[in-house]
């Protein structure tokens, strides 16, 4: 068996643990299997990880200080976290902590992976905590929009579009990128959510900012 | 059961009862002290009237030598004052001369003549009826002045100066019940106040009432209620962590049985095996979603306290997330998943609004038979917000739309793996939210298939 990359998977519960880690191996990935968040902490500092599996209900310390850590030391290790299905305001802090995707329990294996392969593809270089273009500014981790130093109130959504974008500044950004990079692995849905968002961030921040290219997708810049 | 008298009559009967009893005891009181002999009002007045006589005797009539007769010194004084009017006088000298007497007054003495003593009372007869006497012995002991009264002008006077004093305790009496009426009102809307603060809270509301503006003999009945609340609100919350914490524990050991069988299968190569475990990944699946629904339900009761947060909700954020979801889901059953959104808020609950999409769009991904359509449609039409979930499959006959939203309901026809829970979920959110939903036909051919549609008000604040 060819060994992929190493994963950590973060899971205090045993039995799920271990299932997940042997569905991963069986995928080939090399796993690391933490059970709580101080043995997250120490494997995420001595090692590089092409991903992380991340459970947010541990019974110490929350996932998410986890995921807070790891992104304030600039770490842009792409995090999957696995949360309860009905926990929506956990998701959605998760996502704006920065991390790439979610999975409600339980999921299927194949899912996982689909998942798991889908953010380490799209990985992105370092964590930046603002990004500028032109009057535009982005501070993430005040969720804030600004044109030339006025706030402007924006949607969790559009944040998250607009952040997509200003990362890949300067190149045409595909649809599926784009949508992926908002909704995290989005295979079977076809959505208007791109357009109603660039359509909300035109109208918000100036017609210009977002460039539409027909039949494949947007750029910034 | 004893009869119920408010609170306004209580005071005002025992009030006026008070009143009465103090007036006439009072009245017995001021009656008791006139008619006392000597020192009483009757006797007092019939001595001022004496002495009044006594000083306005002419000098002439007191310097007549002894014997003598005294003539045209009679009548004169005439009684002045409105109480002596009834009365009448002689002026007696101690040899038993009569020297002066009012008018009407007999020519005999009503008592001997000569007692010697300063002042004297006594009743006697005369004309037919009971006079009090006053026989008065000049300082000089020269003359003496008998005056009299009748009895029944005396009690006339008590009468009269009785009845001049009811006007008076009438006014009296009325302005202090209509004073107590208006207080009692006044008192009582304080009650009234406690009952709609009380009223006017939703079943769900197990916050304290507020204290403050209560009158102070309300609070001890309020703030034993507000400790009752704190109570019930106490073991709610306890129960909310026991559904919180089985949640937890129900889940995981799901997810992990479902993971391990899908271990198992990749292992097992012989393709009944594989079979078999893909059955029990449905299964697992079933018993998941029951265990969330069931969960679910269990929220809603719980937070019958009123401890489900408000706030401004993107339904079309919500939508999209709970649509890719079951993206995967959607792409492992072949169907065509089409999500349109228009950007619009709502007040309301996440995670309640969360769990209706998710059972809607559930529901429409696993009726649809393979090759179907889902369509998730969230828009702002006419002061509303509309989300619909539209599907391609079998639908539910027209009989049964009434029936679909009671728990555990299933339709006849019903193949899939239903708990029969997703659709009351769905209308116990709509409930919570002030909004309504409806069945229609859906997207198959021919207006078959189903379409779900929920309208939510734009935009405001929710009893949840």
């Amino acid at each position: 068996m060819n060994t992929k990359p190493p994963l950590l998977l973060v899971e205090d519960d045993t039995m799920l643990g271990a299932a997940v880690r042997d569905g991963l191996l069986q995928d080939g990935y090399a796993v690391d299997w933490a059970r709580d968040g101080a043995m997250a902490r120490t494997l995420l500092h001595d090692h590089a990880y092409q991903a992380v599996l991340l459970d947010l209900s541990l019974p110490h310390e929350s996932g998410l200080s986890i995921l807070k850590g790891l992104r304030a030391r600039q770490d842009a290790t792409p995090v999957v976290i696995i949360t309860a299905r009905d926990a929506v305001a956990e998701r959605v802090e998760g996502l704006d902590l920065g991390a790439d995707d979610y999975l409600v329990k339980p999921f299927d294996l194949d899912e996982l992976a689909a998942r798991v392969r889908a953010v380490m593809r799209r990985q992105q270089g370092a964590v930046v905590a603002e990004l500028r273009h032109g009057r535009v500014r982005v501070d993430v981790p005040r969720r804030a929009v600004f044109v030339e130093d006025a706030p402007v109130a924006v949607s969790a959504q559009e944040f998250r579009t607009l952040w997509a974008l200003m990362q890949r500044a300067g190149r045409v950004v595909p649809r599926r990128e784009l949508e992926e990079a908002v909704y995290g692995w989005n295979a079977g849905v076809d959505s208007n959510a791109l357009e109603v968002y660039v359509h909300q961030l035109r109208r918000k921040l100036g017609a210009e900012l977002i460039e539409t290219v027909r039949g494949f997708g947007y750029r910034i810049g | 059961m004893r009869p119920c008298i408010s609170l306004r009559t209580r005071v005002l009967a025992t009030t006026t009862l008070v009143c009465v009893l103090v007036s006439l005891g009072w009245a017995a009181w001021q009656a008791q002290r006139m008619l006392r002999p000597d020192a009483g009002y009757w006797d007092e007045g019939l001595a001022g009237f004496t002495a009044y006589v006594m000083g306005s005797l002419p000098p002439a009539a007191l310097t007549l030598p002894p014997a003598a007769p005294a003539p045209g010194l009679s009548p004169s004084l005439p009684p002045s004052r409105e109480q002596d009017k009834a009365s009448m006088f002689q002026v007696w000298r101690r040899d038993g001369m009569l020297m002066i007497a009012s008018p009407g007054a007999p020519q005999q003495p009503l008592v001997a003549i000569g007692s010697g003593q300063a002042q004297r009372f006594s009743t006697e007869p005369y004309a037919g009826q009971r006079w009090r006497v006053l026989v008065m012995t000049h300082p000089g002991g020269r003359f003496e002045v008998h005056s009299a009264k009748p009895e029944l002008a005396m009690r006339n006077d008590l009468i009269k100066s009785a009845l001049s004093a009811m006007p008076v305790v009438f006014v009296l009496l009325v302005s202090l019940l209509v004073g107590l009426w208006l207080a009692v009102g006044w008192a009582v809307a304080g009650v009234r106040g406690a009952q709609r603060a009380i009223e006017r809270r939703g079943e769900r509301d197990l916050t304290p009432i507020v204290l403050d503006r209560l009158p102070v003999e309300l609070r001890p009945i309020v703030s034993a209620f507000n400790q009752l609340l704190g109570r019930l609100s106490a073991s709610l919350s306890n129960e909310k962590r026991f559904i919180s914490n089985a949640a937890h524990e129900l889940r995981t050991p799901l997810a992990a049985l479902r993971a391990q069988t899908q271990v198992a299968q990749r292992l097992a190569g012989e393709p009944a095996l594989t079979d078999a475990l893909g059955k029990l990944t449905a299964i697992i699946d079933r018993a998941s979603r029951l265990a969330n629904q069931l969960l679910t339900f269990a929220r809603f009761e719980a937070n019958a306290a009123g401890a489900a947060a408000t706030e401004a909700l993107a339904l079309d954020a919500l939508t999209l997330e709970a649509a890719y979801e079951f993206g995967e889901l959607a792409r492992l059953r072949a169907l065509q998943m089409r999500v349109h959104v228009e950007p619009v808020q709502v007040r309301g609950n996440a995670e309640q609004m969360a769990a209706l999409l998710r059972n809607l769009i559930d529901n429409a991904v696993r009726y649809t038979p393979a090759g179907g359509v889902v369509l998730v449609e969230c828009r702002a039409a006419d002061a509303s917000a509309t989300l619909s979930v539209a599907d391609s499959g079998p639908g539910i006959p027209a009989a049964e739309h009434a029936l679909v939203f009671d728990r555990f309901y299933r339709g006849q026809a019903v193949q899939a793996s239903g708990s029969g829970l997703g659709l009351s979920i769905v209308r116990e959110v709509v409930d919570r939210h002030c909004g309504s939903v409806r069945l229609l036909g859906g997207l198959a051919t021919g207006g078959g298939g189903l379409k779900v549609e929920v309208r939510l008000p734009l935009g405001v604040a929710a009893a949840l």
